[in-house]
């Protein structure tokens, strides 16, 4: 499931993808903005920076930007990192495997091998969409509720 | 109405695979043109051999040509075993012998060939010259002057191979005979992976007993295969488009962590090999670049590993101190009344040390600057903006459906690459069990563009009419 970091984590990303580019912006600065405690918001950009999605740079002028363009980063990639692998609930992965403590056997389980299909289906969302489309979602929209309207 | 004609330029591997699955699912009366400088086709510079000691490094119930019919190529040698006698082969765990494979390779287009079959595969032996498209079709020239005109066509030249002249301190591993190398000659081999292993085997059974040194940057020799239960990795758990770093601590983590469970790190190593061309392609370009100067050697030793009789002997060979292995660099090498003296420096102690040997053979792999190749026609494609060079400069740029992509970054419309030269953009597309699935890919493109170019003629001409 989408946790507070993942969560914080994407918007941290959306407001440096709304940054000119070659900008670095202060974590203060996103925490505001955001409403998100600076703290957190740190340990999340420590992360993001680990992973190399940000780059991050001491001093006057200092700050975080994106390591690459918006258009080259993918929302799933984004969570992996933030949520470890994406899964709606903790069983259902292949590498951070965690057994439900009422678990019998996962093998058959069918809530298990139905929340693997459910992940697959999220990944393949959540990769194909890069985070300048993920920027001018709200826009869309905007414009579909228009067109309702017109129609309307 | 013909229903088309495509031109693979290349009969190795690749080019015999692609031609299968175009002809194998066509019911139109597809045609294919296969040109090719050697003498027969399926004997590119993997399966042209018939030393014994050669064989396969992938276990045969991973070889067919096929990937919807995984056991193709094992009941191809069950059937053939006996008038092959060496086609041996119970399970489908073995490793047989690589020429073999080139027997495989002709037995699989055979239907198609005039002689035996529909005749709507051709053979053509020769060097391709030019390569020019039209709005209408491609047009390809042969040395000889021969034109030969199709709808498309695919380059499937496959592996650069380095050309050295007489003269020089090296050779390449292709080179390496009797004629070149005596049986007492001390001979230096550049590179510890596959084709030092194959190199070491062919001057032994050559009957050569001097001394072999093989030195790498590293010194790391490929590991032996042992059956193994590829754990399942599904895309949700793989963290693509992150640094190498990140990328490589989860991998060695994960190996980690099914290890302590009980499992190899092979199971990791090939659960994770669906997603490699997917992970390649989400690296940033500088990611990529790191990933072939600093990780590569590791990863390929894990990747490509060697079946455990070729280990064993190996191991042995080092044992008797026939066989020495180094980690460090070749400074430099003089001619000396002898052959040549090698001056190497070790790579922990940094202590130098000189070496007299005949030959060099340069076993250094694969990947190769593509200037230091013989390869005129990709020069002249590029030179006639009909394709470039890939950023990693490995290969050609090709589009996600194998189409050469221009100076410009648009794809060339009827202009195909497969196999090895389109390794800059799949990285995993060395290996049959990878050719295969592209093939099946592009051989799909490739027929719809084909019905769909008949199609649109149809329709202009009803406009017409």
């Amino acid at each position: 499931m989408l946790t507070m970091k993942g969560k914080y984590g994407l918007k941290a990303m959306l407001y440096l993808a709304g940054t000119p580019s070659g900008s670095f912006a202060l974590s203060e600065e996103i925490a505001t903005a955001n409403h998100i405690s600076k703290k957190f918001l740190d340990t999340i950009l420590g992360d993001l920076r680990t992973a190399g999605f940000v780059h991050s740079r001491k001093g006057r002028n200092g700050g975080y930007t994106l390591a690459r363009d918006a258009a080259q980063i993918r929302v799933g990639h984004i969570l992996r990192v933030l949520d470890g692998p994406l899964a709606p609930i903790p069983c259902a992965s292949r590498t951070a495997y965690r057994r439900c403590n009422d678990c019998q056997d996962e093998e058959s389980c069918s809530v298990r091998l139905v929340m693997l299909e459910v992940r697959n289906a999220i990944s393949a969302i959540l990769d194909e969409k890069t985070l300048s489309e993920l920027r001018s979602m709200p826009q869309l929209v905007d414009q579909t509720a228009e067109q309702l309207a017109i129609n309307g | 109405m013909s229903a088309g004609r495509i031109i693979i330029v290349g009969g190795g591997a690749t080019g015999v695979i692609l031609a299968a699955h175009l002809l194998r699912e066509d019911t139109a009366g597809l045609r294919v043109t296969i040109i090719e400088r050697r003498a027969q086709i399926g004997r590119g510079i993997a399966y042209d051999t018939d030393e014994p000691d050669h064989i396969l490094n992938t276990r045969a119930g991973s070889m067919s040509a096929y990937a919807d019919d995984p056991e193709h190529f094992w009941r191809w040698l069950q059937s053939n075993a006996p008038s092959l006698p060496d086609a041996v082969c119970p399970d489908a765990f073995c490793f047989v012998r690589r020429g073999l494979f080139g027997l495989y390779l002709d037995a699989l287009v055979t239907d198609w060939l005039p002689t035996q079959g529909d005749g709507r595969l051709e053979v053509l032996q020769g060097e391709v010259t030019s390569l020019k498209t039209s709005e209408f079709g491609v047009a390809v020239e042969l040395a000889t002057g021969e034109l030969h005109i199709g709808h498309a066509a695919v380059l499937a030249t496959g592996h650069p191979v380095p050309a050295y002249g007489p003269q020089s301190p090296y050779i390449s591993p292709w080179q390496c005979s009797s004629d070149t190398i005596g049986t007492d000659d001390p001979v230096l081999i550049l590179g510890t992976g596959l084709s030092m292993v194959d190199s070491v085997f062919q001057l032994a059974r050559q009957g050569h007993s001097g001394p072999i040194t093989a030195l790498s940057r590293r010194g790391l020799l490929p590991r032996p295969h042992q059956r193994t239960k590829p754990l399942k990795i599904d895309a949700a758990d793989v963290p693509f488009g992150t640094e190498l770093s990140y990328l490589t601590h989860w991998f060695r983590q994960t190996a980690r962590w099914r290890i302590e469970h009980g499992a190899d790190w092979r199971d990791v190593i090939d659960g994770i090999r669906p997603h490699i061309q997917s992970i390649w392609q989400s690296l940033p370009l500088e990611a990529r670049q790191r990933f072939l100067r600093h990780a590569r050697s590791f990863w390929e030793v894990h990747r490509h590993r060697i079946p455990p009789e070729s280990n064993a002997r190996l191991s042995t060979m080092i044992a008797e101190g026939r066989l020495r292995i180094l980690a460090g660099r070749l400074l430099a090498t003089e001619p000396t009344a002898m052959g040549h003296r090698a001056r190497i420096r070790h790579r922990d102690s940094r202590r130098e040390e000189q070496l007299d040997i005949v030959r060099v053979i340069d076993c250094t792999g694969i990947l190769r600057p593509q200037e230091s190749c013989d390869d005129g026609l990709s020069a002249q494609l590029i030179a006639r903006g009909l394709a470039r060079r890939d950023a990693l400069n490995i290969g050609l740029d090709v589009d996600d459906g194998c189409a050469l992509i221009d100076p410009s970054g648009r794809s060339v419309p009827r202009l195909y690459a497969a196999g090895p030269v389109t390794r800059s953009r799949f990285w995993e597309i060395t290996a049959v069990p990878d050719i295969r699935v592209q093939a099946a890919m592009l051989a799909a493109r490739l027929r719809t563009q084909l019905s769909g170019g008949n199609n649109r003629t149809a329709a202009q001409n009803t406009t017409a009419g």
